[in-house]
């Protein structure tokens, strides 16, 4: 075979390939979004059955909590697990949503957004509405209400009733009962929202901007995002941490999660990038592995270790450097492809 | 175990001394880094992590870095007496004495022209820190590449990697100090250590920068400063330094900057005013409001370059700055000039500038002017989210300012509506919101998100209607019929000429004409080489280039059709190869043999010529890779006629098959007009009127049908040219043949 027949050969498969390899960044995304719906669901239905269980007591919380009724208990322990389970999918593809501009608002509303009186730039945009015809206007987003409800760490979604929800004979972090009605209505919520995410995923055509955007907007959080509230929870500080969230799974979990979320982003145009600099296309995979790798670490040494104020500060700054690290050689390697990401 | 071991670490090695310095620098800083949050843990850890970071240094030492004598020892020791703020120390020097080196080793790369040894140091670096809202810099990247395309030259590449560089060093050394002062509030012994000796580190890199810009007894001070170890001390010293140079592309938006906003005060002062000499009055107050906005945008960028220009041009400068007095004194006062009086003014402040400022700074941003915007645009909305509605409302401002002075005037001719649709989201349309309403009411980052994205597709629309895009397929498919019908002329010929050479006796004499051709081809390809190389050159010139290089391939195109269709052009060319041939064969020896070589020479590399051209318009319309396939189309079809004809003596229907590829050609020349057009009409060298009819993306995309007047009557024209020249010559000939029966 002569040199031409093999250029037009490789270049028609080559060009393919490459479209494929970004859309691949697509089915990931729907085939995670669709598995976290199946954990939403169950989590609206585990909601449902205990708002039905609380209703037909007349919302008398003190009453149920002294029944110790198993069912309670078996309602609430499946709406964590559910919790429990849905929250990391998203994590694992809140890189993809957070930064793409078609899906961007999700992220606000299921797991980024702040309530309404906490203010900022960031402000969720739904109110809740629950079945009593009350109205929560910009509760926060939709993971936080149904933490701060399902292990009472915000005392306003909780009925503020303790209970052995976990069994283990003695009343923990987290023995409440979560007020009822505004349990069921933010899980029914996020199911909608998740519903409908997955719908709008199935819309969106991405390209190679958009993967270079989205991880060029996502990389730099790794540090005053995820490990800034690693470094306030009570992972770190234990008993005397403030924060309300992020105290169910260390946020050190999610941002490995989201780690992987954007290793799945790159792979939709490493394929572009080694083509044009494989020694930036390796820096970019090693860089990111390389981040997932020191997160996982700390994440083993928190069980171990308690870390100084002092060393959280460290780790926070050499979180930050790794990342910014990543995020220069990705711009640089989406301007090579002729792609501005400013 | 023990080989198994020793196998990983040879295989460790092996697989480091693959990598590139970035990525072994890299693996160093990575590997110190955990040793110091393991020396307070596990100091057996901490040392491993040492010897890995050794082994990296090893590798940088091969790559001609060099490390402080006794560094790792020193290093080991701190590990040794268990001392977190020493090694912290050692270890921020010995980072950004790497960084330094590694800049210094870009810098003499670059000004020797060495630019993989350029990109090779170029990813040893830092970046400046990054943020969801504002990613690092890619300049030095991007000057690189447009060192290694010629548009830009070694001077403007350098000036924009130091800009790149010294930036991202000076907002780490900020940074390094801001930390450093919390760390000494806070009472975090080893960060301040850490960070004082970063901040050292770094101003080492941008001494240079301090002594040429404050001389070398401020820089002794500024060193003794940093000497101190004192935060505050430091940061007095640093006081208005700016080390990064204005990059080419700043200085270039800078200088758009300053005309674009100057040309749009006067448009919006006669907008708001009415009256003659003596007896104006202002009728719109919020066009004036808007007026003062642009001015002081244009003073704001006019004071990035002032200090540029200072020294060569101090006279202008002071003259610029009166006329900016004059004009910011004029739109504040109660007795206001009349509108053609402040004209005057703003045009001869941009004549004056436009005298100033040199070429470069002024050439356009190849992205251009939509992409501008919408970068405006995500400033504007990141302004909002911050709740900084002044820094929005510039932005703002900034965006439209790039609308109006350029892509709106062209937008208005191809499609009216959709500039009128901008313009309300750009002002104060209702629903959606306009920006400018938005901004004014405060409006909450949702909402000014919402008219952004709107903006965002109209935008996109926009450039849909403005860009020149060609579709991919139509440039292969006229690649394609352009090989194929110069390869075919090739081929007839060569076939003309050695069906000649049939009798045994003349046989030998191919040979010759062969090799004319061999090096016909040859020439071809050299011919394209030097042409793509020149018009490199001018690349900087973005689809000016373009519009001259298709300008000439139409030329050539209608020459060849007109001769075509007068059959002047091929039975004369026939009959001029083989009056050359027989005056060759005449001669003897070498003489005759070089003459036949020159007769399959020029008789190839005529077509060879006319490809290369038409190519190269292609090429810049489309892209190589465009082109490539269609090439290769072309050729395979043109190789197998030559097949088909000089192996198997097939005989070919040659007149129609040129009339056919002929009426191929005229259709290629007629959407090679429409593309021209349009381009220059984007650059501004055909005027616009619109066409009253709309016409589909697809039609512009695979015809070059665009709707305006001047694109479609060019059209008609060059293909009633080319047939109506063709009927005339017709014509003659039976007129002709009908006077020969007469007689």
């Amino acid at each position: 075979m002569k040199w031409p027949t093999l250029a037009l050969l490789s270049l028609s498969l080559w060009l393919p390939t490459a479209q494929a390899q970004v859309e691949s960044v697509k089915s990931y995304l729907i085939e995670r979004v669709s598995q976290q719906k199946a954990a939403t669901a169950q989590l609206a239905e585990a909601a449902g059955r205990y708002e039905a269980i609380v209703r037909n007591a007349g919302f008398q919380y003190t009453k149920l909590a002294q029944q110790h009724g198993p069912a309670i208990r078996n309602a609430l322990r499946d709406a964590r697990m559910a919790w429990i389970k849905a929250s990391p999918i998203y994590e694992s593809v809140e890189g993809i949503v957070a930064g793409v501009e078609l899906l961007s608002d999700f992220d606000l509303n299921l797991d980024a957004g702040a309530s309404g009186a906490e203010g900022g730039d960031a402000v969720v945009t739904f109110d809740l509405k629950l079945a009593n015809g009350k109205v929560l206007p910009r509760p926060g987003n939709l993971f936080g209400v149904l933490e701060g409800s399902l292990w009472g760490s915000e005392r306003a979604f909780s009925s503020g009733v303790a209970f052995d929800v976990d069994g283990d004979g003695r009343i923990g972090f987290g023995d409440h009962l979560p007020d009822a009605l505004i349990l069921r209505a933010a899980a029914e919520k996020l199911d909608a929202m998740t519903g409908e995410l997955l719908a709008t995923a199935r819309t969106w055509k991405p390209t190679a901007q958009d993967v270079f955007r989205a991880l060029a907007a996502n990389v730099p959080t790794a540090a005053p995002v995820f490990i800034e509230r690693w470094k306030t929870s009570r992972f770190v500080l234990g008993d005397k941490a403030t924060r309300r969230d992020f105290n169910v799974i260390s946020s050190l979990d999610d941002l490995i999660n989201n780690i992987t979320s954007w290793q799945q982003l790159y792979g939709g145009v490493a394929q572009l990038v080694q083509a044009k600099n494989p020694s930036l296309d390796r820096q970019i995979r090693d860089g990111l592995a390389s981040l997932k790798t020191w997160v996982q670490r700390l994440a083993a040494q928190e069980k171990t270790r308690r870390f100084t104020p002092e060393q959280a500060e460290m780790i926070l700054k050499e979180g930050d450097n790794r990342a910014t690290a990543v995020t220069g050689k990705i711009v640089q390697a989406a301007v090579l492809l002729g792609i501005k990401v400013e | 175990m023990r080989w198994i071991t020793t196998m990983l670490v040879v295989l460790g090695c092996w697989a480091l001394a693959q990598h590139s310095p970035a990525e072994a620098a890299e693996h160093l800083r990575a590997a110190l880094s955990q040793a110091a949050l393991e020396l307070n843990f596990d100091p057996g850890a901490a040392r491993n992590l040492l010897k890995e970071a050794e082994q990296a240094a090893l590798l940088l030492e091969k790559q001609g870095l060099g490390f402080e004598q006794g560094a790792f020892a020193r290093l080991e020791e701190q590990i040794a007496q268990k001392n977190p703020a020493g090694f912290a120390q050692l270890q921020a020097r010995l980072w950004t004495d790497l960084l330094a080196q590694s800049y210094r080793r870009l810098e003499e790369a670059l000004r020797k022209g060495n630019l993989e040894e350029a990109r090779n140091w170029a990813s040893l670096r830092e970046y400046r820190p990054a943020t969801p809202y504002a990613p690092p810099a890619y300049d030095a990247t991007l000057a690189l590449e447009e060192l290694a395309q010629n548009k830009l030259n070694v001077q403007e590449a350098l000036t924009a990697v130091q800009s790149d560089l010294l930036g991202a060093y000076q907002a780490r050394l900020a940074q390094a100090l801001e930390a450093a002062q919390q760390a000494q509030q806070q009472g975090h012994r080893v960060r301040l250590a850490e960070q004082i000796a970063l901040a050292q580190g770094y101003f080492a890199i941008l001494a240079d920068a301090y002594r040429q810009q404050r001389g070398e007894a401020a820089l002794a001070q500024a060193q003794q400063a940093f000497a101190s170890g004192q935060p505050a001390a430091m940061l007095k010293v640093l006081e208005g330094f700016q080390a990064a140079p204005l990059s080419p592309r700043e200085r270039a938006k800078r200088a758009n900057q300053t005309l674009r906003f100057l040309q749009l005060v006067a448009v919006e002062y006669r907008r708001g005013v009415r009256g003659a000499e003596g007896e104006v009055r202002v009728t719109n107050e919020l066009e004036i409001i808007e007026a003062r906005s642009f001015l002081r945008s244009a003073q704001s960028a006019w004071k990035v370059l002032e200090p540029l220009l200072i020294k060569d041009q101090g006279a202008q400068v002071g003259l610029v700055n009166q006329r900016f007095a004059w004009l910011e004194q004029a739109l504040y006062t109660h007795t206001p000039p009349t509108a053609d009086r402040l004209s005057d003014e703003v045009d001869a402040t941009v004549r004056l500038l436009s005298d100033m400022l040199p070429e470069s700074w002024r050439r356009a941003d190849p992205s251009g002017d939509l992409e501008v915007i919408r970068q405006q645009l995500r400033s504007l909305e990141n302004a909002v989210a911050a709740g900084r509605y002044d820094l929005a409302e510039t932005a703002r401002l900034d965006a439209y300012a790039m609308l109006e002075s350029g892509a709106e005037a062209r937008l208005r001719a191809f499609n009216p509506q959709l500039a009128l649709d901008l313009e309300s989201l750009f002002w104060n349309g209702v629903n959606p919101p306009g920006l400018a309403r938005l901004i004014r009411d405060k409006a909450s980052p949702l909402e000014v998100r919402n008219t952004r994205r709107t903006l965002e597709n109209k935008l996109n629309e926009a450039a849909r209607i403005l860009g020149r895009e060609t579709s991919p397929t139509t440039i292969g498919i006229n690649a394609a019929i352009i090989v194929f019908r110069e390869g075919l002329e090739a081929v007839l010929i060569i076939a003309a000429l050695l069906a000649s050479f049939r009798r045994p006796e003349n046989l030998h004499l191919r040979r010759p004409v062969w090799w004319g051709v061999g090096l016909a081809l040859i020439a071809s390809l050299l011919t394209w080489a030097a042409m793509w190389g020149t018009i490199q050159q001018f690349a900087r010139f973005g689809e000016r280039v373009e519009a001259v290089v298709s300008l000439l391939a139409i030329g050539v195109l209608l020459l060849i059709l007109n001769w075509f269709y007068h059959k002047v052009y091929w039975t004369d060319r026939l009959a001029d190869f083989h009056q050359h041939k027989q005056q060759a064969v005449q001669k003897t020896g070498w003489a005759a043999i070089l003459g036949l070589v020159a007769v399959g020479f020029e008789s190839i590399y005529r077509e060879g010529f006319e490809t290369v051209l038409f190519l190269q318009s292609l090429v810049l319309q489309g892209g190589f890779r465009d082109v490539l396939w269609g090439i290769l189309v072309g050729l395979s079809t043109v190789i197998l006629l030559g097949i088909a004809i000089f192996r198997f003596q097939i005989k070919l229907p040659q007149k129609k098959m040129l009339i056919f590829t002929g009426v191929l050609i005229l259709m290629v020349l007629v959407v090679m007009v429409g593309q021209t057009a349009h381009v220059m009409q984007v650059v501004g060298w055909l005027p616009i009127h619109a066409f009253p009819l709309e016409i589909p993306f697809w039609l512009s995309s695979w015809f070059g049908l665009y709707a305006t007047w001047e694109g479609i009557v060019l059209q008609v024209l060059s293909a009633g040219v080319v047939l109506g020249s063709y009927f005339w010559a017709e014509r003659i000939k039976r007129n002709h043949l009908g006077r020969l029966k007469t007689a």
